[in-house]
């Protein structure tokens, strides 16, 4: 079956700025940065980056996306690695949508010049999501999925998720 | 690309893929029962992480072969895996249902492993960033920005052992002592890794990469009195110790015996299962 997809790209991308991360449900795909292109016409294709290789949310987000899109055509989801998802590629509304999970946006740094991360650590975050201090510090550089890791507040000594810069 | 480069390429993919899926499934071990809690995480990422690292580059070779990377990753016969072989070992106990365990609790040693592979697998992969074969340098950037977290976890963990107490250090020693063949066996060419340099698909041999290996592992061996197993003369390394090499070529031991019997368990079940 071959028929022209009967949705505008900007279409396209209001649905996908409705759909969930699998993992943090506060972000949506758009606002993440995953969503590297989109073109409609014959089939609608969407590219999509990785935020982690290993992330396992990446084939839940591709299930989804097709999907959402299926009722205005052939999708196609395509994984790309020609350019890179970076951390800074979360959009201000999509760090606030973060914070609003309770986890720390990534700091606006490249993580090939970031300093030496190690347990303990200091002034990782810019700010504890829950008192808004920056006396904060690592505790793990690894946490519940690939790109979290968890820090600890030394003002209201609760410990955080922190977006790990990437 | 020519027969011989594709069929080269291809071996090289699987000999990278091998080591990220053997040295995660043996860290995954560590889900559950590493030393703290902190660790059980850590040691689950990792392993995520290079399990996923795996997956990118069986997809690569599926890419060049029309093969399914499911496949290439359990279906192959059990002597066509080319991870070095310490990477195999098991580090953990082996659980029985009988009641007939075996083997101890090897921290120190998944900590060495890792962290020496992890400062290969570095430098392996800054040979790749600038490939000819730009999906290859393209997915390597990706990973290469993951592997500098592992190089972290790695680095506290080495200061650990060797400061904080005579026991961890002698656990150190002892794991170090045990291991050195098989770190060594890591530089280990795949078949028709000239080739691949020759046509810039790779900017270094594997077999070139220990003299750079051990100028990075110096600094973290000389800062804490741990030496190397090889002595430099002038302005060349000389190894003092035989390496443990044929992984590379397919030649494994009891480990990958046992790894390979469980990894593949359930795909041999039901090959063309799907989930």
């Amino acid at each position: 079956m071959s028929s022209m997809s009967t949705i505008s790209e900007q279409d396209v991308w209001d649905i996908l700025r409705a759909i969930p991360d699998p993992e943090i449900q506060t972000i949506n795909l758009v606002d993440l940065g995953v969503i590297r292109k989109i073109a409609t016409g014959e089939r609608i294709v969407v590219e999509i980056m990785p935020t982690f290789v290993g992330c396992p949310a990446l084939e839940m987000m591709q299930r989804e996306i097709k999907a959402k899109l299926a009722p205005y055509g052939e999708v196609e989801v395509k994984v790309v690695y020609s350019e890179s998802w970076t951390t800074e590629r979360i959009t201000e509304a999509g760090r606030a949508m973060l914070r609003a999970a309770g986890i720390a946006p990534p700091t606006h740094q490249k993580v090939s010049t970031l300093p030496v991360l190690h347990r303990g650590t200091r002034g990782v975050a810019q700010e504890c999501p829950f008192c808004h201090s920056q006396q904060t510090h690592m505790e793990n550089l690894f946490g519940p999925t690939p790109c979290r890791a968890i820090c600890y507040c030394d003002h209201c000594h609760q410990p955080f998720e922190q977006f790990k810069v990437i | 690309m020519t027969p011989d480069v594709q069929e080269a390429l291809c071996r090289y993919l699987l000999t990278l893929a091998d080591d990220e899926l053997v040295i995660g499934l043996r860290d995954a071990e560590w889900t559950g029962i590493a030393p703290m809690v902190e660790e059980d995480v850590a040691f689950s990422s990792l392993a995520q992480d290079e399990i996923g690292h795996a997956r990118l580059c069986y997809t690569l070779a599926a890419e060049l072969t029309g093969r399914d990377p499911d496949h290439l990753a359990y279906l192959r016969p059990k002597a066509a895996y080319y991870h070095a072989r310490v990477l195999e070992e098991r580090a953990t106990i082996m659980y029985d249902p009988e009641g007939k365990h075996s083997g101890k609790v090897q921290w120190a040693k998944a900590i060495t492993r890792r962290f020496l592979y992890d400062l290969f697998d570095n430098l392996r992969l800054e040979a790749l960033l600038a490939s000819s074969y730009e999906p290859l340098a393209n997915a390597m950037r990706k990973v290469y920005s993951e592997e500098r977290y592992h190089l972290w976890h790695g680095e506290a963990w080495w200061k650990t052992l060797a400061t904080s107490s005579t026991i961890a250090r002698e656990h150190l020693e002892t794991a170090l002592t045990a291991l050195w063949p098989g770190i060594l066996g890591f530089f280990e060419d795949a078949p028709g890794e000239d080739t691949l340099q020759s046509e810039g698909i790779i900017a270094a041999r594997t077999a070139h990469l220990l003299t750079p290996w051990l100028e990075r592992a110096q600094s973290y061996f000389t800062q804490y009195q741990l030496s190397l197993p090889a002595q430099k003369v002038g302005e060349n390394w000389q190894v003092t110790i035989e390496p443990l090499t044929g992984g590379r070529v397919g030649q494994h031991g009891a480990g990958w015996d046992e790894l390979y019997e469980e990894m593949t368990m359930v795909r041999r079940l039901e090959p063309e299962g799907t989930w």
